[in-house]
């Protein structure tokens, strides 16, 4: 497993503190830092003051507070076209719910650690391509 | 007016109206034929009994009158001419026969024939008692004449007669066909597509599974049998839904512990030991698939509940110690959120102790998802004459009837809320699992924003 060490940052927006830790986990891994958000309103706040480490956003599709739409809106929106945002779902259809929510990539639950490690990896390698 | 709101217009009225009908044009059919057959045989009987046997009589006085000599009477032909005067002159006949045979001669305008008949009876007796021989053969001649006459008549009458009564039948007979056929298609028209729509209807139920409302306005029993098959199907349609709602929400409630779990696994499988906490990632394995284990033996128990094959096997235990038990179990897994417990000691009950484990983590799971964040879930239970168990939430936003519908079966919440616990059957479990306790389960606005569910189990 090749660990690649990267100062760009994934948020992760989910109300599982368990999945959270577990990205977390996972970054730890292949070093990349891993923000976390428990709702919507946090990630929102996070994306706000933190944007410039973020490179992408690990969204579920679930949010507390929230319905589906308006938080990947309003996430959609605070992230702009530079940010890729990744729907993780454990919904029976992904790619329904992916399209409902006009996101093109997801990861349907449960996963293993390395198609999150080469989700993670390929979002350094984007921004260090991007940064040259 | 309370027969004709009875018989309403229903697939067996209907039917009985035309069967009704087809009978009644049988009866009068047989009414016709009988009264023709029966006036037929009269007049031939009137024609043999007057007419012939007064004819062949007035050939035998006849007879009796040409061997006689001039002067002389004859008691034969006396007594001829009474029994005529009482059993064959139509003129004066009292029989039914007579009188109707009068009455067609009224008919034709042979009115005439009767009068010259009383005129010819009245000279014959005088020639009979002159002892005139001539004038009492050419009476009787005459009489003969007469009641040939009257034989033509009667036949040409009772001819008349039968050929009416045939008219009559084959009019009746081809009117009552006609309605029957119109009545018939009547009823074909008002049954038969609604029926045809029904049975298309159940047969696209059958290969496609959905559910086109029939609506059949009527008032009949057709409409009442739509309506039934309507109610069925949209129970079943619904049903259906349910399920499908039921195994979506299973398979992600299922879906979010088994995701931490594969992860770690896979993380433990693959990666370098020292690059993550692997004591952390088994501790997360272990309580994780506790959950999952928690969550199937919930969502059988939920099935099992609502086929009513809830197996209840009751031992006498402490319901105190197990709602401590349960509440320091969920320690763990409340994050922002507390409970504040007000336990009674010693609340002994009869009870199924792994059923009421279930309805416990239900109800709190709900309580605490319904919670809003840093608040307080207040657990009371007392024992005064059942085990009383109060949960009050503080400062919910979630509407009172939205509650309320968690108590349907396979209703889950659709709000996530953070504390990695969810029930995906709702308080329905809990509620059967309290039924079969003899208890009860329910859910009060004790103010705006505080609900609290009580539950109540028999001591």
């Amino acid at each position: 497993m090749t660990t690649r060490v990267s100062r760009d940052s994934v948020l992760v927006i989910d109300d599982d503190p368990y999945l959270c830790e577990l990205v977390e986990t996972i970054g730890q891994t292949c070093g990349v830092p891993v923000l976390r958000a428990n709702d919507c309103s946090s990630g929102l706040k996070i994306l706000e003051s933190e944007s410039r480490r973020i490179k992408m956003i690990l969204l579920d599709y679930f949010m507390p507070g929230m319905q589906p739409l308006d938080c990947a809106g309003a996430i959609i929106e605070r992230a702009g076209s530079t940010i890729p945002v990744v729907l993780l779902t454990a919904a029976v259809d992904p790619s329904a719910r992916a399209a409902e929510l006009k996101i093109s990539r997801w990861v349907s639950k449960p996963f293993d650690a390395s198609t999150l490690i080469n989700l993670l990896t390929e979002s350094s390698a984007l921004s260090k391509k991007s940064r040259r | 007016m309370r027969w004709a709101v009875k018989f309403g217009p229903s697939v067996g009225n209907r039917l009985l109206v035309l069967v009704g009908c087809q009978t009644a044009m049988a009866i009068l059919m047989v009414v016709t034929a009988v009264r023709a057959f029966s006036s037929a045989a009269a007049d031939y009987r009137h024609m043999y009994g007057f007419q012939v046997s007064s004819i062949v009589a007035i050939g035998l006085a006849m007879e009796e009158a040409a061997s006689l000599k001039a002067g002389i009477r004859s008691t034969e032909l006396e007594d001829f001419y009474h029994r005529y005067r009482m059993e064959w002159e139509t003129a004066s006949g009292t029989t039914p026969e007579a009188i109707r045979f009068r009455k067609d001669l009224l008919k034709i305008g042979e009115t005439g024939l009767p009068q010259m008949e009383t005129k010819v009876v009245m000279d014959l007796g005088r020639a009979l008692r002159k002892g005139d021989i001539p004038g009492t053969q050419e009476n009787l001649a005459t009489l003969q004449d007469i009641n040939r006459r009257y034989a033509e008549l009667e036949n040409r009458a009772a001819t008349e007669r039968l050929k009416n009564a045939r008219f009559w039948l084959l009019v009746i007979g081809v009117a009552g066909t006609v309605l029957t056929w119109l009545l018939g298609l009547h009823v074909i028209r008002a049954i038969a597509p609604r029926i045809r729509n029904l049975v298309s209807n159940v047969r696209r139920f059958q290969e496609t599974g959905t559910h086109e409302r029939i609506g059949d306005m009527g008032k009949d029993d057709i409409a009442v049998l739509s309506n039934a098959i309507d109610a069925g199907f949209s129970a079943i349609a619904s049903r259906e839904r349910e399920r499908e709602q039921f195994l979506s929400v299973a398979a992600h409630e299922l879906k979010t512990p088994v995701t931490t779990i594969r992860g770690y696994a896979s993380l433990l499988a693959t990666a370098p030991r020292d690059s993550f906490d692997t004591s952390r990632a088994l501790e997360v394995i272990n309580r994780q698939s506790w959950r999952l284990s928690r969550l199937i033996e919930a969502l059988f128990l939920a099935g099992r509940a609502r086929s009513g094959n809830l197996q209840f096997k009751p031992k006498p235990l402490d319901m105190s110690e197990l709602v401590g038990r349960v509440l320091m179990e969920m320690e763990p897994f409340l994050s922002k959120k507390t409970f504040a417990p007000r336990i009674a000691r010693n609340i002994s009950i009869l009870g199924d102790e792994a059923l009421l484990e279930h309805a416990l983590w239900c109800l709190l799971t709900c309580a605490v998802t319904l919670s809003p964040q840093n608040s307080k879930v207040e657990v009371a239970l007392e024992g005064n004459q059942c085990a009383s168990l109060s949960v009050d939430i503080h400062g919910s936003d979630i509407p009172m009837p939205e509650v309320h519908e968690l108590f349907l079966p396979f209703r889950s919440l659709q709000y996530e809320t953070g504390d990695g616990m969810r029930s995906p059957i709702g308080l329905y479990l809990c509620r059967e699992i309290v039924r079969v306790h003899n208890g009860q389960l329910y859910v009060h606005s004790v103010s705006e924003l505080n609900p609290e569910f009580l539950m109540e189990l028999p001591i």
